[in-house]
């Protein structure tokens, strides 16, 4: 074949249909005056498009003047861009707020609770000297007050100074960690206790230490609780009688009143098997404006000491038996004196083993009592509950849906620039 | 013309009606052609339901009319898989060539049957040029490929039309 005639017969059709430039049309007009069957095709495909074109439907337009009627109402169109950044972002979105809730370290269940409460008192046993002061203070331990100063079995000095006053840093931990895993438990947390502060600020729902299996360990608890009453006299005698009622005792008592206002702080020391019923009680007493309870569980630290008494005691035992092998006077006097401070150590572990013991068996519960104010009566309690449960509802579905927003701000760089891939390869492939 | 463009894309609604009243015939009979007279309208509507939404992109890289076109063929072949009907269907246009008694130097059944053999982009492109009276640009502004492939489409089509109908 001849590729210049090839070139040509590619061209003719666009030639008869006059798409050629002048130029090539030129050279295609000359190719056909110069040959018989470039003519014929011609004339065919001529013939051809008469054929088609002259056979060619017609349709009656129907419909018109419902389109119109569509066309006549405004519209609000999303360019399509905008579907792919919204699918994008709530994609992102929803990761962002599964990610929050399966990977953050707080939400694998009440363990989680329990770990920090454990790890809060934990490491007391036995090692308070190692720890500097405050650094003791920083993880809100009470030992170097136990250790030092050993409250007797029902009393409760000991505790009041560590207990009454949580680090605030370690009571957010808490708080922010349980909040979101035991909601059944509503209690309330504030700032730490000001004795006739009137605190209203706003509360948080926490979940209360776990409950340990009597007998097998050993916790020492303590709560501060603030209620509102009316009758604050009236209120501390009713529950000075029914503590007292179910074993516990008052360890201080403190009223003030002025003109305007009146409170009063009540601390008692309780039974631990009589800890909940008792704070069961104080809640229905008033309005709960305070509800703190922290615990912290010795049960390592006893151990540890009768570990260390059954040392002492062989290592006593080994001395005795030296002394009594010994006849050299020096060596006996030097054996003696091993033997004295042995003694002294075992006699000094069974006291704070003892002190100890008696602090897990009584609990401590410090009551601040306020006047009620007179517009703030008991009857709107259950509305301004109602409010708080829901403004702290609504402050958790803010958080949850900040926490998703900054995913999606944040992991902007990543999934825009897939979006717009995508959007350009949709478009690309709609063209093509 | 230009004028109602513009109108019609501020928000004009006496300007869009009149750009809807002018292309309607067209675009109806276009798809008409492609997924029959019973769904023709509906395929209209969108079309300038769409135009009505997107008008302000409309950037004039091509006529009005062929920016329209090219949203009806979209629709349609949308409309024809969402229904499951053919697009561009044999029966719509071929039926009809065979049925239009004329004088004829082309036997239409042995038309007919040819144009029924062509593959659907050939059919595509012959029914574009042919029928609708496309310029080669506009039908590769619609179809979204290069002019050259319509070109080159077109002459295999008719090559095969040739062909097949010297073999009948």
């Amino acid at each position: 074949m001849n590729p210049e005639l090839d070139s040509v017969l590619e061209d003719l059709k666009a030639f008869v249909d006059g798409e050629l430039s002048p130029e090539r049309a030129k050279v295609v007009q000359a190719a056909i005056d110069q040959n018989l069957s470039l003519r014929q095709e011609v004339e065919f495909m001529k013939t051809l498009s008469g054929e088609i074109k002259s056979s060619s439907v017609e349709p009656s337009p129907k419909g018109l003047e419902e389109t119109l009627s569509k066309v006549r109402k405004p519209v609000f169109f999303l360019p399509l861009w905008s579907r792919y950044v919204a699918a994008a972002a709530c994609g992102v979105f929803m990761i962002g707020l599964f990610g929050q809730m399966v990977f953050q370290p707080g939400s694998s269940g009440g363990s989680e609770t329990s770990a920090i409460a454990s790890k809060t008192s934990g490491p007391m046993a036995g090692k308070s000297a190692d720890i500097a002061p405050s650094e003791s203070e920083s993880k809100g331990e009470t030992s170097a007050g136990h250790e030092e100063k050993p409250a007797p079995t029902a009393g409760g000095e000991g505790l009041d100074s560590s207990v009454s006053s949580p680090p605030a840093k370690e009571s957010d931990v808490f708080a922010r960690r349980t909040e979101t895993n035991k909601p059944k438990y509503k209690t309330r947390t504030q700032s730490p206790p000001q004795t006739g502060s009137g605190t209203r600020g706003s509360a948080r729902y926490v979940t209360p230490p776990p409950t340990v299996k009597e007998g097998s360990r050993h916790v020492i608890r303590n709560a501060n609780m603030g209620i509102k009453v009316k009758d604050v006299q009236k209120a501390v005698s009713d529950t000075t009688t029914q503590v007292m009622a179910m074993g516990g005792i008052v360890d201080s008592s403190n009223y003030t009143a002025s003109d305007e206002t009146s409170g009063a702080t009540v601390q008692f020391s309780v039974p631990e098997k009589n800890f909940n019923a008792i704070l069961d009680t104080l809640r229905k007493m008033g309005r709960v404006i305070k509800d703190q309870i922290n615990s912290q569980d010795v049960t390592h630290e006893i151990a540890d000491g009768d570990g260390r008494i059954n040392a002492l005691a062989d290592e006593e035992a080994n001395l005795i038996s030296e002394l009594s092998r010994t006849r050299d006077s020096y060596t006996r006097l030097e054996i003696r004196q091993r033997l004295s401070n042995v003694r002294q150590e075992i006699e000094s572990i069974k006291e704070q083993n003892k002190a100890t013991r008696g602090l897990a068996a009584m609990s401590s519960v410090t009551v601040e009592f306020q006047k009620t104010d007179s517009l703030d009566n008991q009857n709107s309690g259950w509305i301004d509950e109602t409010t708080k449960g829901a403004s702290g509802l609504l402050g958790f579905f803010g958080r949850v849906f900040g926490v998703g927003l900054i995913y999606t701000v944040m992991l902007a760089p990543v999934w825009l620039p897939i979006v717009a891939i995508a959007w350009w390869l949709k478009r690309k492939s709609k063209v093509s | 013309m230009e004028g109602r463009i513009d109108l019609a894309k501020r928000g004009d609604r006496a300007a869009l009606e009149e750009l809807v009243r002018e292309h309607y015939a067209r675009v109806y009979r276009f798809c008409a052609r492609r997924i029959g007279d019973d769904w023709a309208a509906d395929a209209t509507q969108e079309t300038f339901v769409t135009m009505q939404k997107t008008l302000k992109n409309f950037k004039r890289a091509s006529t009005l009319d062929t920016w329209l076109l090219g949203i009806a063929h979209n629709h349609c072949r949308n409309l024809a898989r969402k229904k499951g009907k053919e697009f561009q269907a044999t029966e719509t246009w071929l039926s009809q060539l065979a049925d239009r008694q004329s004088h004829s130097v082309i036997d239409r059944e042995a038309l007919k049957a040819a144009m029924a053999q062509l593959s659907d982009e050939h059919r595509e492109v012959v029914l574009l040029h042919e029928v609708e009276e496309l310029r080669y640009a506009d039908i590769a502004e619609i179809l979204g490929v290069p002019e050259g492939t319509v070109k080159s489409r077109l002459h295999h089509a008719f090559l095969n039309l040739r062909r097949w109908l010297n073999e009948s």
